[in-house]
């Protein structure tokens, strides 16, 4: 078993200006096994298109001028600004602050919500001047990858709507600390995988 | 209960938001596509280092999951940068 987080290390956490790093870890040590081998497949990605790219620079960087950066950047700024109300809601549950956690938690599925809606957008206007997956090797590389990445998003809305129910519902207790933990440690994933997968396909630029 | 007070982590959320904006802008008005290429790269990496630190609190868990992840990002970066640079020497 993971050694239980003493208070005054729950804490340091908290504040981060203070205890002993080392033994705790937020969440259920399971779902950071899960998260090091997404990472891994995304990375696997990563490499799948930059060696598509190696092969055919040109096609590469014409098909990129199509893509919507601003709808881009809005999907980004959705994700970390999501994020950063997850570390609210944590850190309100680790208060046993049902309130706040559900009130946080909440907004976090507002924005899990606003980036499905913003995506589903962005696929609808590429689909309608005729871009799809089969349009060639870069698009083929950015819906699968970005349709990867969107069901990601998808079932991170419904473990989220589930952490929200149970906050409702159950005790704020040590359980559902490790749950809101492993959920936020799996919605941050979320996050980081679009950082890269924004810089990746939308900003890389011709020389 | 107690009550959860002031919000946490808030600079690294305004940086973070700072650091996309000013990616876009680079992309945007670049007169050099590969500098500005390398820029949003090591931008993004940085980006991702802040989340697993301070969203994810990974400095506060045992060291091999910080390492696990630190080489993530590495790699990440490693394969993107390198992978578009290869086309240019």
């Amino acid at each position: 078993m993971w050694p239980e987080p003493r208070e005054h290390r729950a804490g340091a956490l908290l504040d981060h200006d203070s205890g002993q790093p080392g033994d705790y870890l937020p969440g259920d040590p399971g779902l950071w096994v899960f998260i090091l081998a997404d990472m891994a497949m995304f990375g696997v990605f990563f490499l799948i298109f930059t060696l598509g790219r190696v092969g055919n620079v040109p096609l590469f960087d014409a098909s990129r001028q199509s893509l919507h950066r601003p709808l881009g950047v809005l999907n980004t700024l959705i994700l970390l600004t999501s994020s950063w109300l997850m570390v609210q809601a944590v850190h309100a549950a680790r208060h046993t602050d049902r309130a706040r956690t559900v009130r946080f938690l909440a907004l976090v599925i507002l924005l899990g919500c606003g980036f499905v809606v913003s995506k589903i957008t962005e696929y609808s206007a590429m689909i309608r001047v005729g871009i799809s997956i089969f349009t060639n090797d870069f698009f083929m590389h950015y819906f699968i990858f970005t349709g990867f990445h969107f069901m990601h998003v998808l079932f991170g809305v419904a473990a989220l709507s589930v952490t929200l129910a149970k906050a409702r519902r159950d005790m704020l207790d040590r359980r559902y600390r490790v749950w809101i933990e492993s959920v936020g440690c799996y919605w941050h994933m979320v996050d980081l995988l679009w950082v890269m997968l924004f810089a990746m396909l939308y900003l890389q630029s011709a020389a | 209960m107690t009550r959860a007070r002031r919000p946490f982590a808030v600079w690294p959320w305004l940086v973070l938001v700072a650091a996309t904006i000013a990616a876009w802008l680079v992309t945007e008005n670049a007169a050099d596509g590969r500098l500005a290429t390398t820029l949003v790269i090591v931008i993004a990496s940085i980006k991702i280092r802040m989340i697993v630190i301070y969203f994810m609190e990974v400095p506060w868990t045992a060291r091999r999951w910080r390492l696990a992840l630190e080489l993530w990002i590495g790699g990440a970066c490693l394969i993107v940068l390198g992978g578009y640079w290869f086309t240019y020497i």
